[in-house]
């Protein structure tokens, strides 16, 4: 008996240090290849994305894989995916941890942040797969290149922003949609609502990243042409051209402030889905959203898109002069970890999805895909008439798109920014030129740290 | 041969103890040597050095030293850990109090009130975050609807009261630990006790004032220190409810931390914060240890 219990303790204590090894030693041996099934050999790729959560890209995404998988039984595909606020959190722990998703979904702007992470860089270089003539059909990928390296393609879907409204409610307030033009035009339609005891629309303020990026995108950006960096957020990335106290990017953070908290016309939410539930719920007229969001609206209700009509993001006056809307062109883009053990499988799915038979995939859910060639096609326009305007508005309302810069310092900066707007654009009501002021200054120190 | 199974017999603690030491090795000495080493390194990830990790001394200490969110979180941190700790120890006095008297239901009430500190506190956190809500949540109606308020709160979006409503929960979460442990206490003081207070004519408040309280003073002592060491290490309530706002509001030092590795990229930074953190935990821990071996001692 006394035998057996030391059997065991010893037992227990090789699988623990084998256990514990084999934690450690997995994911360096499939590091350095790169090898084709070419075959029938059973493989599985692991695809990380921050949108899985939400209906619309659930189904396009399973939609995705069951279309690929009928022509491939051979590759798996097993998709991870938190809600936004965990997600960047997890692919940086995991990246840390060695042991991250063979093909990561991120924005453009993201990507020298993760390819940061490892002094070698995170992902592959993606230049001896694409060819230059698939790059040109592709919505963003100009913003995938990161010091002459390609790190990742932009084969999903892609969306900037429109003002949604609900036709019933402006008919019943006597509004012509067509007529509002400018900040001035909105907020006047706005008032109106206010004035029978109804919120115009629902702004984010809180811990949620929209809190700046929804004025941003509507205010700050277009005026200013960069909120971080002047000349559309470009180069260079030094702490004397940060541009946050621009008297424009002040100028419109007090806009949105005094639409706010002056005028009362936009009801303070946490979360972007709370706008869209009472859009949907005919609580307010307005809704700035993505192509996703009819997507959404089809899967809540579809009868409420027949209630549904979109303008374009106005302009803005300042001075006496016009600014037109830049506001990002959000492509979901995704890269290939370098401890992929199939890259070029990987390469060979994420292809496919450019192709018109996925990429109907995903416009049937809602979003527009990033094909141009596909997203301008006869077919895509009848089919999908309020996602396609939002296309029209990027020709013929929008000017140069702009995305935030694509730093690795983009997460503290964008936090600095984040503080100040839960200060200014909430009941707080903290002094705009102030916020804005010491916005700037910690923006210089992060970006004049060695 | 004798001297053989005597090293044997000596080895064999050794033996059953390894399993053990082999995980805590792993999974916290390893961790833990790994990040002082971080603390005196340039581990800027934003930034990567042509020189890789370099050695930079005190620097990462002097930064965070520096910096005025660290400061702010400290505030916070000692805050949150005075409130909750005074709070739940108070509240799980009464209760155990209440718990140690005789009532029909009385073995039901000690078991229900142990389902707070059984709840996953993530799953806590999101009932709460329904109930704090501004417009359909249960706090709002209820207070609007007694009189209380005249309008809606928005409980985790103020700046000024988004961290008293994480100490709530906190608070709310953490209550039923004490009253379990006082009441524990509360049974092993003899009844003899409180016999010869009765014949002596001491009232209730008499009985706690000078036999309960004392009794229970060492398993006090105890409870908060745990409650002050557990509290220094809380993330997932602040983190699941506010994530450190409003306006770093409720930006505890763990979420510092995190935020300063995770998200500014700056572990060397964010590893001298944990070791200040670490070693502020490690005093604590220190007096509950000495406290446990007098405890022994008396015994």
């Amino acid at each position: 008996m006394k035998r057996l219990h030391k059997f065991l303790s010893v037992l227990l204590c090789v699988v623990l240090i084998l256990s514990l090894a084999a934690c450690g030693g997995d994911k360096e041996a499939g590091g350095d290849q790169d090898t084709d099934t070419g075959g029938d050999e059973q493989i599985t790729l692991t695809f990380s994305t921050s949108v899985y959560v939400e209906e619309p890209h659930q189904k396009a995404i399973d939609g995705l894989i069951a279309a690929y998988n009928e022509q491939n039984p051979n590759v798996k595909i097993e998709i991870f995916g938190a809600g936004y606020d965990g997600y960047w959190d997890n692919i940086t722990t995991e990246i840390l941890a060695n042991n991250e998703s063979d093909m990561i979904q991120v924005y453009p702007e993201n990507i020298s942040t993760y390819h940061a992470i490892r002094p070698e860089g995170t992902f592959i270089d993606l230049n001896e797969y694409m060819d230059d003539s698939l790059k040109e059909r592709l919505v963003g990928q100009e913003m995938c290149d990161v010091d002459g390296q390609t790190l990742a393609i932009s084969s999903y879907a892609w969306g900037t922003t429109g003002i949604f409204y609900r036709k019933s409610l402006l008919e019943e307030a006597g509004i012509d949609p067509a007529a509002i033009k400018t900040q001035e035009d909105f907020r006047d339609a706005s008032l109106k609502f206010v004035a029978n005891g109804i919120y115009a629309t629902g702004i984010v303020s809180g811990t949620h990243a929209f809190t700046i990026s929804e004025w941003n995108r509507l205010l700050a950006r277009p005026l200013s042409n960069g909120l971080y960096f002047p000349n559309g957020e470009s180069e260079p990335y030094t702490a004397d051209n940060v541009n946050v106290s621009s008297p424009e990017n002040i100028w419109a953070a007090q806009w949105w402030q005094d639409y706010i908290l002056e005028d009362k016309a936009a009801k303070l939410v946490t979360d972007k889905k709370d706008t869209r539930e009472m859009f949907w719920n005919g609580d307010i007229p307005f809704c700035m959203d993505g192509p996703w969001f009819v997507g959404m609206t089809r899967e809540r209700d579809e009868s409420i898109l027949d209630d549904v009509g979109i303008i374009p993001q106005f302009d803005v006056v300042y001075n006496g002069e016009n600014y037109q809307p830049n506001p990002t062109n959000y492509p979901l883009v995704t890269m290939i970890s370098k401890n992929c053990e199939y890259p070029q499988e990987a390469y060979k799915f994420l292809e496919w999805m450019t192709t018109d038979e996925a990429q109907a995939i995903i416009a049937d859910c809602g979003m527009i895909p990033s094909n141009v060639d596909y997203s301008t096609s006869e077919e895509y326009i009848n089919a999908h008439e309020l996602e396609y305007a939002i296309v029209d508005f990027m020709q013929n309302n929008y000017t140069t798109l702009i995305a935030d810069p694509n730093i690795p310092q983009l997460g503290e900066i964008s936090q600095i920014m984040l503080d100040a707007g839960q200060k200014m654009f909430s009941e707080q009501a903290a002094d705009v030129q102030t916020e804005m002021e010491a916005a700037q200054t910690a923006i210089e120190e992060v970006m004049s740290r060695e | 041969m004798h001297k053989n199974v005597k090293w044997k017999k000596k080895m064999e603690p050794y033996l059953f103890l390894a399993p053990l030491m082999v995980i805590i090795f792993a999974f916290l000495l390893i961790p833990v040597i790994k990040a002082a080493v971080m603390s005196f390194q340039y581990y800027y990830i934003a930034k990567p050095s042509a020189d890789g990790n370099y050695f930079v001394g005190v620097e990462n200490y002097t930064k965070v030293l520096s910096d005025e969110y660290f400061f702010n979180s400290v505030k916070v941190t000692v805050l949150y850990i005075l409130v909750t700790v005074m709070g739940r120890y108070l509240i799980g006095f009464g209760s155990a109090l209440l718990l140690n008297t005789k009532f029909l239901g009385r073995g039901l009430a000690r078991a229900l009130i142990i389902i707070p500190w059984a709840v996953p506190e993530v799953v806590a956190c999101l009932v709460w975050i329904l109930m704090y809500d501004q417009d359909y949540g249960v706090i709002n109606y209820l207070l609007n609807n007694a009189g209380i308020l005249s309008y809606n709160i928005a409980y985790l979006q103020d700046v000024s009261i988004a961290l008293p409503a994480a100490m709530v929960v906190n608070i709310w979460k953490g209550f039923p630990f004490v009253a379990i442990m006082l009441l524990a206490g509360m049974q092993s003081v003899s009844a003899e006790l409180y016999e010869a207070a009765d014949i002596d004519g001491a009232g209730s408040w008499q009985k706690i004032r000078y036999i309960t309280i004392p009794s229970i003073r060492p398993v006090s002592a105890i409870v908060f220190l745990l409650l002050i060491i557990w509290t220094i290490k809380d993330y997932a309530i602040a983190y699941v409810l506010a994530k450190g706002g409003p306006s770093r509001a409720t930006e505890i030092l763990t979420i510092y931390v995190q935020q300063t590795g995770f998200k500014y990229f700056d572990f060397g930074k964010a590893a001298a914060a944990g070791m200040l953190m670490l070693l502020v935990s490690l005093s604590f821990t220190y007096v509950y240890f000495k406290m446990l071996n007098r405890e022994e001692g008396e015994l």
